[in-house]
């Protein structure tokens, strides 16, 4: 069997969903027929859900006709309400607040704390022209003074962009880890017990503390992944490009390949209050790639259950897979 | 208000106020709305915010109701490529 043109296999779906929509003329008819085509293939039912949801959030568009009753005053750019927060990837900055961002790092003794929200994320852009990528779930603390800038990790993940000065170093701190920049580009995730150094240009130097026999340090090249535990470092070498799969929060997704469905779930499970959970080794063995938002546990769900054959059940705050 | 009362969030715990959540989602969703062709655009706001049917809106706009399945198809298609960008495949390690 020949794979389906994708475009052919979306805009049929999108024939069916318009109509099927419409308030007006769908018999059972139809119905039996659209549940036919779905039946074809799994091709067919990833293009209709997809299309679907994207067509019920749509259904939010219909605030504005309260908001106008002519309707149609839907000019480019124009702003719906006024939104004086910004939200899902709010950034909370609980010190400092009314020094921001340009004025990071220039008055020693003081520490801002910046948070995102699970599923949030946020860049901060310092004063000096280095970037910090928070991804969902995350807190750092940022402090400094003339001669170092420094950055406590103090959960979940940051992407580092570093304007390298050889007069003023640039330490991020995890845990009992410190991570010296040497001109870099780099990704820090802290979890429990567990700290993820991938390095992505440039150098840096990754310390571990003095067990008594003096102090470790592993200088990091381009493509180098370091796990470090407790008492213990490990290097792997990757292709840049792996590593940089990883920075696809960035843009908001997910990237698996061949990946086990409990490790996918896990990772949705950073971005999301509704918590995926894999039951049993059968199922959490089933190996899943693509890209997915990172905020569409919905979408994977259902992947879950019809392309795999699992059995999915949605409860209040958890979808349960198994077998 | 009620509209935004009744959205479909995934954010079901006590956190940011669901009002500024269900704002930038309607934000989210104007802005893509913006990104459509004009005639796909109308379609499917005569659609979403004035709630006609494919009948109506061809009578209104004075086209065929093939022509306006057609724009709403297309509409649709546009948003979906907008706001999601999912690929997805399956591998076989049972």
């Amino acid at each position: 069997m020949t794979a389906p043109d994708p475009i052919a296999v979306e805009t049929g779906a999108a024939d069916w969903l318009i109509r099927q929509r419409d308030a007006a003329g769908w018999s059972e008819d139809d119905q039996r027929a659209l549940d036919a085509w779905l039946d074809q293939s799994p091709a067919h039912l990833m293009a209709y859900w997809r299309l679907e949801a994207a067509w019920e959030r749509a259904d939010r568009l219909t605030a504005l006709s309260t908001q106008s009753k002519a309707g149609m005053i839907l000019r480019a750019g124009r702003k719906v309400a006024p939104i004086a927060m910004r939200v899902a990837a709010a950034v909370i900055v609980l010190g400092g607040i009314a020094l921001g961002a340009n004025m990071m790092f220039a008055q020693p003794q003081t520490a801002s704390i910046y948070k995102t929200a699970v599923g949030g994320r946020e860049v901060l852009s310092l004063a000096d022209g280095s970037k910090i990528e928070l991804n969902t779930d995350t807190e750092v603390r940022i402090a400094g003074d003339a001669k170092q800038r420094k950055v406590f990790l103090e959960k979940g993940e940051v992407y580092l962009q570093i304007k390298h000065d050889p007069a003023r170093e640039f330490v991020v701190l995890a845990g009992n880890r410190r991570i010296v920049d040497l001109g870099t580009k780099f990704i820090v995730r802290r979890e429990a017990g567990r700290l993820e150094v991938s390095l992505l240009e440039g150098r840096a130097r990754l310390e571990a503390p003095d067990d008594g026999d003096g102090p470790k340090s592993i200088d990091l090249e381009p493509g180098d992944l370091a796990i470090a535990t407790a008492n213990q470092t490990t290097l792997w070498k990757k292709p840049v490009a792996a590593l940089a799969d990883t920075l696809a929060w960035r843009k908001g997704l997910l990237v698996f390949d061949n990946t086990p469905l409990a490790d996918a779930a896990a990772e949705f499970n950073r971005y999301n209050r509704t918590k995926l959970v894999v039951q049993g080794e059968a199922a959490a063995k089933l190996a899943i790639g693509g890209h997915f938002q990172a905020d569409n546990v919905a979408t994977f769900a259902r992947v879950a259950q019809s392309a795999l054959g699992l059995h999915v059940e949605t409860k209040p705050n958890e979808i349960v897979i198994t077998r | 208000m009620e509209n935004l009362e009744n959205l479909n969030l995934a954010i079901d715990e006590p956190g940011p106020d669901r009002a500024v959540i269900a704002r930038e989602e309607l934000r989210r969703m104007q802005a893509a709305l913006d990104k459509l062709p004009r005639r796909y655009r109308n379609a499917v706001v005569m659609r979403k915010v004035q709630g006609l049917t494919t009948r109506e809106i061809a009578q209104r706009l004075g086209i065929a109701e093939k022509t306006v399945e057609k724009h709403l198809t297309e509409g649709v298609r546009a948003l979906a490529n907008i706001l999601y960008r999912e690929r997805i495949e399956f591998g076989g390690a049972q």
